[in-house]
């Protein structure tokens, strides 16, 4: 090799070598830009064209009482869409509408016209129906697949969903609220522990083959999804039933525009009952569940006014009145008021008073709701007759800064802090008098509960301090979050906010609350066998004039105080008074929870005499030994055998003394019927006589202490037809002295 | 054609043809001249192939089929194997497709139960179990004074049928294991 060569090969390879250099660096450049600068870009980009992703969706929480009765729980479901692009044919889109309105029960016309826009809008989603259950997609399943050559399957979709149930409808529905399409809370439980209960989506990524199949399942990697947390409520079944049985039946009977109650645990704050009637069914929260008014929207022609009023329906009914409403309690406020005079020692059980049916309080005469006056009365007295003058007095000896101190410490100038959504913010000079600004005026007004307002919540809090010796607790409605295997994630601790009085003075004013029950307004709310502590009220609503809000608030068993309770009925029709609309009520409700709480009757002697007795067992004794047996009761034979066949009622029964008993004596003899009675206004020995008479049996019900009382109800109605023998409850009430 | 070749003597062939030109010698950088080395010539020895027995060329037969045989195995190993991968792959699919179909069946089963259990709920819910007994069956609500409490607060105590009495050894471990035996 000569030195040319030498020199060229040498050139040639620098050359060679710059090249291959160049070429490395921009090979590095291009991996610094694929894989740094432009790398999370082409990574999803791979990922998308490598990979499948699919997404679990997450269990929504189970929502159980008190029990662990389920009230409310998700299921998979699908969701059936259609895409009217890929309709071809005539014959596809008449295929689509036959199935999808058999189905769904949609007006074939409207769903083909509804179609066909959306194709002509070249739209390839029409959602058809959500939350469509297992035996829909079956049929629809099954359709497609009979018409397989007609290619519907590329035209109705079908996609996983979810659905949730509400086994009782309209139980508790404003405290266990619903959930929306995207399964977000609205309302109750769900809104308030909406994190709570919505899981965490789960995935699965599986590797796809170049004809976008999905691969092995070694190829595959799967996030399980976890399932929300499921709630324990406070609420007990039972209760809420009771509950919302009275209140259903009290706006039936009083025409009330709304009825409210809570009942609460005395020691720990704990709802075990809340409702606010009309309600709604939680499977079809967007239905308007009052008939009337719906068929009124219906039949609106200005199609803005209809979506108007149907909105303002729906707000209506969802809206749970005992926690975002506010009201003048009314008398009920004055336990809070002789609590914090008694406390302070502005008063005490020997302070009297002498009512002479009003007081002038600045340029205003504050009539007393008792005509004529209560004459002089003791501090006890004046809370039984719910005499505002009385307490207007009271109010002023407190004065305001001493007034306005409790009214803070009861609670009633901040929220209660219930885990539930919506709860009414008070505001000072709006919703009740700041200390600033709190005259001479304002001060005897709200003495006996008027000119501002309180919820429902708030009222029953405070009370509920009276009865539990002072203590005011936060009011709370979920007892605890439980994972899917049972086990306690949170479990909620009762929080007393403060000591607000004294255990003697809540005694004290238990006491007197007792004596409104069992001799004063609140008589209608006795229930015999227990103490029943409680208050009346009666609420003009602002700017409403001849609108009211009859309340009854208390608690039982007086002296050893298990359950409060507020029961509110809105805007009743006729009889106003607390203590003859509302008073009733809660007698009903806590003669059935005491019962239920196994909370043992303590009868006195004159409570005795009305109490039933038990009939005996008659069937297979001769006519003679039944007679016998069955002295003081009224026999009635049936049929012309010897020996007793059966009886009615059965053995066992309770029926008062001298109440009809019929003897069946012979088998083939059908069972005997007569016409009830209407036994409405009578008195109780005009009721059972009627009663008696007419073959039937009667059981005393509500307040059968006092001297005037009536008959209100009767659990069987009035002219139908029923086997002589029977049962009939008869509830009576009294109206003298208890309109307050 | 093979008539007309003639192969030339050795001698007939003129070298000096294949030397090279002065031209082409003179382009050349004349290497600096080296002490010629005296060449060796190759010492020729001739090995003989020793003859291979009938016994050797038998076993190295031998060996060469064993070899094949082997070979073959192994390539029919390897084919089966492949096949088994194949088919492992095919089940598995199969497998995978029928634990998403379990799968599929399970949930749909599962939101079924659901459904049903509630549907049983809203069917004998309070409201209509009372409806039911109340109106069909002319059941009556147990009132409060129907119950019969019982006090259980106080101390357990032991109440003998007849005119037994309670025997001061009775509470023996031993007495209770002789009362056991003698039965």
């Amino acid at each position: 090799m000569d030195n040319n060569s030498a020199k060229n090969l040498s050139i040639r390879a620098t050359v060679v070598l710059y090249i291959l250099l160049l070429g490395f660096i921009a090979c590095i450049c291009s991996l610094f830009r694929v894989g740094i600068v432009k790398g999370e870009e082409y990574k999803l980009k791979a990922e998308k064209g490598q990979l499948l992703d699919t997404e679990i969706s997450a269990e929504r929480g189970t929502i159980y009482d008190s029990n662990m009765n389920i009230l409310a729980k998700s299921a998979s479901a699908w969701l059936v869409y259609v895409n009217p692009s890929a309709i071809k044919t005539d014959e596809q889109q008449k295929l689509v509408v036959q199935i999808l309105s058999e189905q769904f029960g949609r007006d074939a016309e409207e769903l083909s016209a509804t179609i066909d826009e959306k194709k002509a809008a070249g739209s390839n989603y029409y959602r058809i129906q959500s939350e469509v259950e297992e035996n829909v997609k079956e049929t629809i399943d099954a359709f497609l697949n009979e018409h397989k050559k007609q290619k519907i399957s590329e035209i109705i979709q079908i996609d996983p969903d979810t659905k949730r149930y509400y086994p009782y409808s309209d139980f508790a529905s404003n405290i266990i609220g619903f959930v929306d399409s995207d399964d977000n809370g609205i309302g109750g439980v769900e809104q308030s522990y909406n994190s709570e209960l919505t899981g965490v989506s789960g995935r699965i990524i599986t590797a796809k083959n170049a004809y976008q199949k999905k691969m092995d399942s070694e190829y595959e990697m799967t996030y399980e999804a976890q399932q929300g947390s499921n709630l324990v409520l406070t609420l007990d079944e039972v209760i809420q039933f009771h509950l919302e049985q009275s209140l259903d039946r009290a706006l039936k009977d009083t025409g009330a525009k709304y009825a409210y109650g809570i009942i609460m645990d005395v020691d720990t704050g704990a709802i075990l009952a809340m409702t606010s009637k009309p309600d709604f069914d939680l499977n079809a929260p967007y239905s308007i569940a009052d008939q009337i008014l719906a068929a009124k929207i219906d039949e609106m022609e200005d199609e803005a006014q209809k979506n108007e009023e149907t909105k303002n329906a729906r707000i209506s009914q969802w809206r749970n009145r005992t926690i975002s409403d506010t009201y003048e309690p009314g008398s009920v406020f004055k336990t809070i008021v002789v609590s914090a005079a008694l406390e302070e020692n502005v008063v005490n059980l020997d302070t009297t008073y002498t009512c002479v049916g009003g007081i002038q309080v600045l340029d205003h005469y504050q009539k007393c709701w008792k005509a004529g006056g209560h004459g002089t009365e003791s501090l006890t007295q004046g809370l039984m007759n719910s005499c505002n003058p009385f307490f207007i007095t009271i109010g002023q000896k407190l004065g305001k800064e001493n007034f306005y101190k409790y009214f803070e410490a009861f609670g009633l100038t901040e929220k209660t802090g219930i885990d539930l959504p919506a709860e009414a913010k008070p505001v000072a000079n709006s919703t009740y008098h700041s200390l600033e600004r709190m005259g001479l005026a304002e001060l005897s007004s709200s003495s006996f509960g008027q000119t501002f307002q309180v919820s429902p919540i708030q009222m029953i809090t405070a009370v509920n301090a009276i009865a539990n010796g002072g203590k005011l607790m936060t009011p709370y409605i979920v007892d605890s979050v439980v994972d899917d295997d049972g086990n306690v994630i949170s479990k909620t601790s009762p929080v007393p906010k403060r000591q607000v009085i004294s255990e003697k003075t809540a005694a004290t004013v238990a006491d007197m609350m007792e004596q409104v029950v069992s001799r004063g307004t609140g008589k209608n709310a006795y229930v015999a066998g227990y103490h029943v502590a409680g208050k009346t009220g009666t609420s003009e609503k602002i700017g409403k004039e001849g609108a009211y809000i009859a309340s009854f608030a208390g608690f039982a068993p007086a002296y050893n105080p298990k359950i409060s309770i507020l029961i509110a009925i809105d805007e009743p029709e006729g009889a106003h008074g607390g203590g003859v609309v509302a008073a009733p009520i809660g007698g009903e409700i806590l003669e059935k929870v005491m019962t239920y709480l196994n909370i043992e009757p303590q009868y006195e002697d004159s409570e005795m005499k009305n109490i039933s007795s038990t009939t005996p067992s008659l069937a297979g004794k001769t006519v003679a030994q039944a007679r016998s047996l069955a002295a003081g009761y009224t026999v009635k034979v049936v049929g012309n055998g010897s020996e007793v066949v059966s009886q009615s009622p059965s053995a066992g029964t309770q029926i008062r003394s001298g109440g009809v008993i019929v003897l069946y004596t012979d088998g083939d003899a059908g069972k005997q019927t007569a016409v009830v009675p209407n036994l409405t206004n009578m008195t109780m020995s005009q009721a059972n006589k009627a009663a008696v008479n007419s073959g039937f049996n009667i059981r005393f019900a509500g307040t059968t202490n006092a001297s005037e009382v009536t008959a209100y109800r009767q659990s069987i109605d009035a002219g139908t037809e029923a086997e002589i023998g029977s049962v009939i409850t008869v509830y009576f009430k009294t109206t003298v002295n208890v309109q307050d | 054609m093979a008539a007309n070749v003639r192969y030339r003597r050795f001698d007939e062939y003129d070298f000096a043809l294949f030397e090279p030109t002065q031209s082409t010698a003179a382009r050349k950088i004349a290497p600096a001249p080296k002490k010629a080395k005296a060449v060796r010539k190759p010492k020729l020895e001739i090995v003989e192939k020793p003859k291979k027995t009938y016994e050797q060329v038998k076993k190295e037969m031998t060996v060469t089929a064993r070899q094949t045989v082997v070979a073959i195995g192994l390539a029919a190993l390897f084919i089966v194997m492949i096949a088994m991968l194949l088919v492992g792959r095919f089940r598995g699919d199969e497998l995978d497709r029928e634990i998403l179909s379990l799968n599929a069946q399970i949930t749909a089963a599962e939101s079924e139960n659901v459904r049903l259990n509630m549907e049983i709920d809203s069917v004998i819910s309070l409201k209509n179990v009372e409806e039911y007994a109340i109106t069909n069956l002319g059941m009556v609500k147990m009132e409060g004074n129907q119950i019969e409490y019982i006090d259980l607060s106080g101390e357990d105590k032991i109440v003998l049928s007849g005119n037994k009495k309670l025997n001061s050894s009775n509470g023996s471990v031993i007495s209770r294991v002789m009362e056991y035996m003698s039965k």
